[in-house]
């Protein structure tokens, strides 16, 4: 049996257990800079329509009573850090987000160990989940959304979720969820009897994945361990648009720091490198760059966006870039005459990991722009984002 | 949230569940802890923040320990 457990509100919850006069309130948590979006809102703010994603102007005109709470992001991944070492106690744990976390209970009863851990994590840190309980993650990850805040469900029989929409499926969003309408498959019921060629055709090879999912043919394994990444990748949203190519080459820099570092922990490189780039009018587009020769040093990695955004006109003021890598390779130790630079590399990244990621930056980077980012989708404990 | 960030001197019983401020000194006044409301562990690299929101007299405090310096921080106040 498998859990999906989805903490209510994170980030707001932290913030409510922190400073309980905050409790019962409308609260947002968003980030410190001027252009900055809500990150999570409480349920109590929900009610009047504040979403993750709206602009804090657009959420006052909504709730003129909301209060913004500065996000604390190191707080939230502690927190999270916590939760998950607690609910180790209760089977194989799968981290799937900051906040979200897949339980293998094997053949335990779900009922007595969903009440012991919902219990311990509000004892502890004062805050809620919901609980979804199914044979496989997709149906688990479902059910956790059902009833939700502090909410839990079991689903014994796919007929309990036959009449909700394909939509609560996760993978399948509202333009696939319309797609699929058109053609007759509206709720799960449809999707489950739908022949496999309408389902291939509108959803290709992960929709077939999702339906021998749901019809119980296939089994996806929670996963104790993580898998080596595909790619690498760090961006920034400037809280002012850059138009000056000094202060865009500074930027692409310190990506370029932050990748190289994370590719060298993970002992790859990577021999491809994409550029993203966003405009102030919200236009994005990509620059690509693949050679046979690998890479994973900062220097390298900013030649290459370097030479990538020169490559182009520049015609609008940048509002956010992005660094990724990819075609990732086991790292090759000491390269021949390249012995000294890797040492330096070596020293660079073992002051970083005593004293944290920033104590240590190159020379061209001076007056660093700071960026108090929010949390990938891809952090797991341990692990640099 | 106000940012004071002023090192300051803590007084910290330790029992079996753990390690608790009770009291702590800023600007020459002793403020006794009513109750912590929240703690967290901060780390960069391998230096260790141990965070604490504590409350007194209706004010929110930010304590902030930074393990390997055994050193005490008011980080902010919120009233």
């Amino acid at each position: 049996m498998i859990l999906h457990v989805d903490m209510d509100a994170f980030f707001a919850s932290v913030e409510q257990a922190t400073n309980p006069s905050l409790k019962g309130l409308p609260i947002a948590v968003a980030g410190a800079k001027k252009r900055t979006v809500i990150t999570t809102a409480s349920y109590e703010a929900r009610k009047y329509g504040v979403k993750t994603g709206m602009t804090i102007e657009q959420a006052l005109k909504l709730c003129p009573n909301l209060k913004i709470v500065v996000a604390n992001f190191k707080k939230y991944e502690a927190t999270s850090v916590e939760i998950i070492e607690l609910l180790k106690c209760y089977g194989i744990v799968e981290v799937y987000s900051i906040d979200e976390a897949f339980i293998d209970i094997g053949k335990q009863n779900p009922l007595k160990i969903v009440s012991d851990f919902k219990k311990e994590i509000m004892r502890k840190f004062r805050i809620t989940c919901s609980v979804g309980v199914g044979e496989n993650k997709l149906l688990a990850k479902l059910a956790s959304g059902l009833r939700k805040p502090d909410g839990f469900f079991w689903v014994k029989n796919l007929a309990d979720i036959y009449n909700l929409s394909v939509s609560e499926i996760n993978g399948i969003g509202k333009r696939t969820a319309r797609k699929l309408s058109l053609i007759g498959i509206e709720s799960i019921k449809d999707f489950i009897n739908a022949p496999f060629y309408k389902i291939k055709k509108i959803m290709g090879i992960s929709g077939i994945r999702i339906l021998y999912l749901l019809r119980g043919d296939l089994k996806d394994y929670v996963k104790s361990y993580e898998d080596k990444p595909k790619s690498i990748g760090n961006s920034m949203t400037f809280d002012r648009d850059l138009f000056h190519k000094e202060e865009i080459y500074k930027a692409l820099f310190q990506l370029a720091e932050k990748v190289g570092y994370r590719l060298r922990k993970e002992c790859l490189e990577a021999r491809h490198l994409s550029l993203i780039i966003r405009y102030k009018d919200f236009y994005t587009f990509s620059l690509e760059y693949t050679q046979n020769m690998s890479f994973n040093e900062e220097k390298e990695i900013f030649s290459i966006a370097r030479k990538l955004i020169d490559s182009i006109n520049l015609d609008k003021p940048v509002r956010l870039l992005g660094v990724s890598v990819s075609r990732l390779l086991p790292r090759i130790q000491k390269k021949l005459f390249e012995s000294n630079r890797e040492e330096c590399y070596e020293a660079i990244d073992k002051i970083r990991e005593k004293w944290g990621f920033d104590i240590i930056t190159w020379g061209v980077v001076k007056d660093k722009y700071f960026h108090n980012k929010p949390i990938s989708p891809a952090w797991r404990p341990n692990k640099i984002c | 949230m106000y940012d004071i960030k002023e090192r300051v001197k803590v007084a910290l019983i330790c029992d079996r569940r753990g390690s608790f401020p009770v009291w702590f000194e800023w600007r020459g006044e002793r403020i006794r802890i009513e109750k912590i409301h929240y703690k967290w562990v901060e780390r960069k690299g391998q230096q260790v923040y141990c965070h604490f929101s504590v409350l007194s007299n209706n004010t929110l405090y930010h304590l902030v320990f930074h393990r390997d310096y055994m050193e005490w921080f008011l980080e902010g106040i919120e009233e």
